[in-house]
Order: structure tokens, then sequence, then C-alpha cells
């Protein structure tokens, strides 16, 4: 009740201010109503009119550009911004903006009020809408199809360069809409490390106190916890030392799919699709799924793997990795920040390379970086071929690094003479073409500013130059705690990524709907799993699991998960 | 003849004390605009809602987003864990405060009995999120408060009592009983300071025990108090504390913290928002407290004679 007390009262706030700022953006396009084109879905001639109305507004001055965008603490004022005036003198073109409020959630919430009021909505939608609400503006005309834009090098420049042509097709396949037409620009910031997420990390003060190599198998994995668990590896007299925890949330944190990927491709984030020729199966439902989770129970039932794995959160699991003192020997965790800026601490984890099951299952979890949906272009838009013109500025390789770093030779560098300097974040990838987050001590990244949108805007480095990134200094005082893992994760994780893979799922209306009706299914499933590893739940009961799951409409799911996915992956 | 003494008693009745009716104005207005107005919007539970068409335009579905609910494979599993865990922090809760407050005021130094007092409603002001945490944090086996107690005193690491289904509803409870106490017994307290002392003395001078009075003067002065909060807390009976539920859930103890509530946020918010099909099973849930609601009150007003209305 709280909460609709509260939209009912934001809805009337907007309401009432959208009444005074429609009218006011209607006189203002008044002048240019006549060539103005307000049909995204025209081809070329779009560009011509867009011209047409420029040459007509530049006798009064720049052109305007409405742009709602969320509200960003880090940004002080988008209007004198200086990526803002940048853009605005480059393109001749005058900005405003309409915030939004900052989480992705309230923002659609907001966006949603306007259209259902029937408000005159900004040119540009600069923010992220849930796929569900892009569908549906998309196939109502709230969103106009820029598919032609995309192929127009007189207005996107950038885009249509040479610069995206080797990752074009994942771009294009990760915004393509149900109905194989485009409605928005994107953002797309690859890096491998983000690809595959859930690593496990092994004391390796403790391996060398036991002159143990790291394991291989999941025998050799399961005898290495043994003996951590029976020896006094912290020296402290006390049996505290734990041999394997994680925790039941967080980046890449989840005590089982690092184990689990020994035994049958398992990948959370895709609803442990396997994929074989082009066609989807469940993971969780086969008998190495059984062999995987019996696996796992022996580790729990024999004190080796912590059962607060499963239930605590990453706080607590954080307190006891950063402590001075050892007690965990091997953790499953995404980022090395959750081993705190103590350089003991930090120094003691390595990389475990991924283990090999019994039936040499040797995988990882992989979900590979996809582009996400960012500026749409709305039906209210005088010019939506201005507004793409404006959005594919942003798409040249100096934009794109000041939009994630700050301003050039301040804040990021390309300059050769200072790149000599500077350590490769690859090994393999050298020589080093640029310099962000390293270059000089200021990182604005995350920081109250105003020289850039805080990643607002849609940008885009490719993977074909972010793997050429400098990850320090090499005279860095700080140098020997921080450790670069990016070089080890693609040896040892990248190359057992799988052949086939699930990207993303694309439904239609009409599946987004069926979908919502199995909401429970991968709960029942990850459910399930902490039941039979933790023997709070029998392996015997294995076939009533398999029952229960088909009962909720397992095949129908798997139907619905397989057209979603051919539909993504369609040319 | 009638008509005009009708006339007059309103005049008499009414607009004689305008006054103290404009100030009535002001709740009416808050009450109709913030809690009726938008209960137009529980129309969208016969609907099957799109926003584009708006709360009037989409097509009427008649019951369906029920039926589907009530033949929602795991609609009794979810109903009995709301109900059981609400029922249990009623019979917990509700008695405590009462005993709590009771205690307070045969307490002969009043000093001690406001420190007491304040200490104890104090938790009343932690968030739901910071409680959640300290629970998490305090009862860790490993890093925890009484993890490390329970080891020092069995030499043994304590259970987990986050991954034990059935320990949900206790800590659930219990954790609410422990912050909520002191703050519930302050009507009490309240209702205890009204009680005429002459009574207490004339008892005394009759012999009567400290006990005996409490028994006698003090409770009976607080039975209607304590009735009429009983009917209240039956009528919310379902609204079992939806965001203290989902942040103590975890894969181990879903099977008994999956309540009605952290279902419509599931169904409704998390899962491209089926907001029809969330609504029914909300406005199901209300129409239940409201039943319940009646129903105490109902028994209420045959046993004790002290109802709402």
């Amino acid at each position: 009740m709280k909460l609709s007390k509260w939209s009912k009262r934001s809805a009337l706030l907007v309401l009432s201010a959208m009444l005074v700022w429609g009218t006011a953006g209607c006189s203002g396009n008044n002048s240019s109503s006549s060539s103005g084109s307000t049909d995204g879905g025209g081809s070329s001639s779009n560009s011509s009119g867009a011209s047409a109305a420029g040459d007509n507004q530049n006798e009064g001055g720049a052109r305007k550009l409405s742009i709602a965008i969320g509200q960003n603490v880090n940004v002080e004022d988008y209007k004198t911004n200086d990526l803002t005036k940048a853009l605005e003198e480059e393109m001749n073109v005058d900005l405003e903006f309409v915030l939004l409020p900052a989480t992705a959630e309230d923002a659609n919430t907001k966006v949603s009020l306007w259209v259902s009021s029937n408000a005159t909505l900004p040119d540009v939608l600069c923010t992220g809408l849930s796929d569900t609400v892009a569908q549906d503006y998309a196939s109502k005309g709230v969103i106009v199809d820029v598919t032609d834009y995309y192929s127009n090098p007189e207005i996107a420049p950038n885009i249509t360069s040479s610069r995206f042509d080797e990752e074009r097709d994942i771009i294009m396949s990760s915004i393509r809409f149900a109905d194989g037409r485009y409605y928005s620009m994107f953002t797309y910031n690859p890096f491998p490390w983000n690809d595959a997420t859930y690593r496990a990390w092994v004391n390796k003060d403790w391996l060398e106190q036991l002159n143990l190599e790291a394991p291989k198998t999941t025998d050799e994995f399961r005898a290495m916890l043994e003996a951590f668990k029976s020896n006094d590896l912290n020296g402290n007299g006390k049996a505290d030392e734990i041999p394997m925890m994680a925790a039941k949330d967080g980046y890449g944190i989840d005590p089982t799919t690092f184990l689990m990927n020994a035994f049958v491709q398992a990948t959370p984030g895709v609803d442990y699709m396997i994929v074989k020729d082009g066609k989807l199966s469940p993971a969780f439902t086969t008998e190495e799924w059984k062999k995987g989770l019996e696996y796992i129970y022996g580790l729990v039932q024999d004190s080796l793997l912590s059962p607060l794995s499963f239930t605590q959160d990453s706080t607590q699991l954080k307190t006891l990795l950063t402590a001075a003192e050892a007690t965990v020997g091997v953790t499953c965790v995404g980022s090395a920040g959750m081993f705190g800026s103590d350089p003991v601490a930090v120094n003691r984890m390595v990389l475990l390379e991924p283990l090999t099951g019994p039936d040499g299952v040797n995988g990882v979890a992989y979900k590979p970086s996809t582009a996400g949906r960012s500026w749409y272009i709305t039906k209210d838009a005088a010019d939506p071929a201005l507004a793409f013109s404006c959005g594919d500025w942003f798409f040249s390789k100096e934009q794109s690094l000041t939009s994630r770093h700050g301003a050039k030779d301040k804040h990021w560098s390309d300059d050769p003479e200072v790149l000599k300097d500077y350590l490769p974040m690859f090994e393999a990838y050298t020589p080093v073409k640029y310099v962000g987050d390293a270059f000089g001590t200021t990182s604005i990244w995350g920081q109250p500013q105003n020289e850039h949108w805080q990643g607002g805007n849609p940008y885009s480095t490719p993977l074909s130059e972010a793997l050429y990134q400098a990850f320090a200094y090499k005279d860095d005082p700080d140098l020997s705690s921080k450790t670069n893992y990016n070089t080890t994760h693609l040896d040892l994780y990248y190359t057992k990524i799988p052949q086939e893979y699930v990207t993303k799922y694309l439904h239609n209306e009409e599946e987004l709907d069926k979908l919502a009706d199995y909401a429970d299914m991968m709960d029942y499933v990850t459910s399930s799993m902490a039941e039979f590893v933790t023997g709070n739940r029998s392996l015997n009961e294995w076939d009533s699991y398999l029952k229960t799951l088909n009962d909720m409409g397992l095949e129908e799911y798997v139907a619905l998960r397989q057209s979603g996915f051919e539909r993504a992956n369609a040319e | 003849m009638k008509n005009k003494s009708a006339m007059a008693n309103f005049r008499r009745d009414y607009l004689s004390r305008w006054r103290l009716y404009l100030f009535l104005l002001i709740p009416i207005i808050y009450i109709i605009v913030f809690a009726y107005v938008p209960m137009v919007g529980a129309q969208i539970a016969f609907r099957d809602y799109d926003f584009t068409k708006g709360i009037w335009g989409s097509n009427w579905v008649g019951m369906k987003n029920f039926m589907k609910f009530f033949r929602y494979r795991d609609f009794g599993k979810i109903l009995w864990n709301t109900l059981s865990v609400s029922l249990y922090s009623l019979l917990a809760g509700f008695p405590l405060p009462i005993i709590l407050a009771l205690i307070l005021h045969s307490f002969p130094g009043k000093r001690y009995t406001k420190v007491v007092q304040t200490v104890l409603y104090m938790p009343h002001f932690i968030s739901v999120v910071v409680m959640v945490g300290m629970i998490m944090q305090m009862f860790n086996p490993l890093s925890g408060v009484f993890g490390q107690a329970y080891q020092a005193v069995f030499g043994e690491m304590m259970p987990d009592i986050f991954s034990k289904p059935g320990a949900f509803g206790h800590i659930y409870v219990w954790s609410g009983i422990w912050q909520g106490l002191g703050w519930n017994s302050i009507i009490y307290m309240a209702a205890l300071s009204g009680v005429d002392m002459e009574l207490h003395e004339s008892a005394q001078i009759d012999g009567a025990s400290r006990f005996q009075r409490v028994l006698h003067i003090d409770l009976p002065a607080i039975l209607p108090t304590a009735c009429i909060l009983l009917i209240m807390n039956a009528g919310s009976i379902m609204n079992v504390g939806f965001e203290k539920v989902l942040l103590l859930q975890n894969d181990l103890n879903r099977s008994r913290s999956e309540v009605i509530s952290t279902y419509v946020y599931k169904v409704g918010l998390m899962s491209g928002g089926d907001f029809s099909y969330a609504t029914a099973v909300g406005l199901f849930n209300s129409v239940v407290n409201f039943a319940l609601l009646l129903i105490v009150n109902y028994a209420s007003k045959k046993l004790g004679e002290t109802s709402l209305w």
C-alpha cells in the first residue's frame, strides 16, 4: 500500500511536470516540424531530411536534443559536464537533460508513467529498459526502429567503422529485438575476467608447507582438502582450518559451480543449460549432475567443504578471508577484492586450475559479455537521425575512452612515448595500446566529478582493444601488492570454455508471458542442489526430484528457452 | 413536523460544532486520497493488466488469476508457511509485552523502571536490514558471538541454524520478539498508569499480596486494551514481515521460508512482472486478513464484550 501511495503521488508530480515541459517542448519544435521526420523506420532519405532540419535550425542556433538520463551522485551536473560540452560543440546541438531516478528500476517506473499517461517523451531515453518493457515499447511504437541507421555511414560513421568489425555479430545479436529489428544503441565493454567468473582460489602457503602440487583432478583435490584438514597449517595449535568454504551470494561466489564443471557443463546465469548441436538440454537432470552432487556431498559429509557456504553471505566469508591468520584453504569467489587490501591476505591465495572429473570433463562456467541496450530514440523525437548521430559520436575510440576514464592525457593516454613505461594487462597482448585506470593515480570512476557521465551514455571499447590495455606503471611503488591475475585467468580458465554455449535468450512477448509461470523452477533447482549436497535431503530422492521437475513443466520450459536461444542466434 | 425536528437535531448535533468536524475533514481526505483511491487499482486482479491500456482499459479475465494461485503447486505449502509463522509469532509475542508491563509496573523504583524500559525499546529503532545482518553475524558458528560462546562451553562447533528449515520459524519469531517487546509494552504501561492508586491502597489494607494485586487490579485494567490489540493483530495475521523473511531466506530453508508476500514479490517484480497475478495473490491475502478480523472481533464481543465496533 505504501508503495502505491508514493507512485500515485509521484504520478501526479510527473504528470504536472510533463504538462509544463510537454507544452514547452512542442512550441520549441514547431519551427522545424515541417522537416523533422518522426518515423525512424524511414530509410536513408531521413539523413537528408535531418540535415535539412539542421540547416533550418542553424539560423536560430544549435539543434535541440532532449535526453532522459539517470541521476548519478558522481556526475555533478550533466549540463555543464565536459563530455556534454564536447558533444554539443562537435555535433552542433543543444542538449537538454531530463533526470530519471538513479536506480534502473525506478527509472523504468518513471518512463512507464510517462508512456501510460501519453505524455510527450524526451527525444532519447538514455537508460536501460527491462527486456519485457523494451519489447512492449517497440511493438507499440513508443521507441522507433533504427535498423537502417546501423548501415548508414553518414549517420553513424563510428559504429559502421572497422573498429567494430570483429565483434559486430555479437553486438548486433545481443541488442536485436524479437522481431529481428533494432530499436536502440548499446554499451559494450567486454573483458575476459568477467566472462568466466566462477573461479576457485587456493592457499599457496599451505600447498608449499605440505609440499603439494596444485591439484588437477577431483580426486587430487579431495586428497588436498583432507591434508588441509588434518594438519595445523596456520600453526596456532587449534584445528580451526577450513579446507574449503564459499558463500551463498556475491560476484562469482557459489560453492558448487566450480566443482560441478568437472562433471558437466554448469553455468548458473543461463539456467544451467547445455548446448549440443544447437539443442538445449538442462544439466540439472543428468546422471553427471547427480555424480557431481554425490562428490560434493562427500566433501560436505567429511567436513572438507563447510556447509556454512550455503547459508552465510559474502560479508561473513570476507571476514575470514581478510584475517591475518589463514583459516580457509580453498574458496570460490569471483573477485580478488574479497581478500581485502592487506598484502599478506591478498598474496596467499592463487587461482586454482579448473579440475578434471572422473569422466575427463574439465570445463568452466562461461557466459560471454554481451552488449546492453541503451539510447532508445522515442516517437516524439523531432529528428531521430540526429539523435542517432549524437549517440554514434560516443563510439569513436577517443570518446569511448573518455566516457570511461575522463579527459585524454589527464586520465588516459594512448601516446606511445607514455605507454612504453607501462606493463601489459595480458602478457600475450603487447605492446600496450592504451592506459586508463592505471594512468596517474587519479581515477575518477565512481568519484564525484564533472568530466564524464560515469558510463551512463552508450560507448564501447571492443575486446580487440581492451586486451591491449596497461595493467600498471612499471615503477609503481605499490606494485608488490598488486597482483595481475588476468594472464593466469586467460590461460587456466579461458582455454576451457565450452564449444557451444548460451550467450543470451531473446524471447518474444508471448514467450515472456509464459515464462512467468515457471518463475520458481530455478529456485527449486538451486534449493534442491543445496539440500542434496548438505544431506538435508537424501540422494535416494533423486527420482522424486526429477518427477517434481517434470510436474513443474520442465519440458515446456526448455522448449521456451530453446526458441529464445534460437532467436538470439539467428542471423 | 417530524422533518423539522430532524433538521433541528442535525443543526444541534453537527452544525453548531462545525469547527470540530472541520478538523475531522483532514484525516478523512487523507484516508480517501491515500487509502481508498489506490484501492481502485486492486481491480487489476480481475484483469489482464497491460500498462499501455491502463488500469481501466485492460481486458477483464474474471477469477483466472485467483484460480491460477489456488492451483499453484506450492499453494498449500506457502499458505501453511505464512499461517504457521504468523500464528506462532502472535501466540508467542502477544502475552510477553503484557507480562513485561505488569512486572515493570509493580517495581517500586521508578527510576530503575524507566531505565529498563528505555533499554528494552531501543531495538525497535533498528532497521530490518541491519537487524537481519546482526542475526546472521551473531549466530555464525565460526565468527559469531554465540558461535564462539558455544565453542567455548561445549568444545564443538555450533550447528548452523540457518541451514535447518525447521529453525526458520524460531529465528524469525524470537528475533521479532526481542526487537518489539519493549515497544509493544508501552501501550500497556500507559493503560496501567491510569489505574486508580486508591484501589491498590484498599487492597493492601485488606491484606492482598503484590501478586494478588497484579492479578485482580492491574490485569483487569489492561484487559480491554489487550483485547483490542489482539483483534487488530488477528487482522494482520497473514502479513508476515516481508523484508525480513526475504533477507533470512536461503536455498536450504526455502521450503519453510517461502511465504505469500515473498512469492508475490517474486512473481510480481522479479520475473518480468505479472502484476495482475501478484495483485490477485495480494488481494487474497487481504481478504483472509479481513475475514479473520471479523471472526476474532465477533468472538471477543461474545466472550468479553470488547470489540472494535
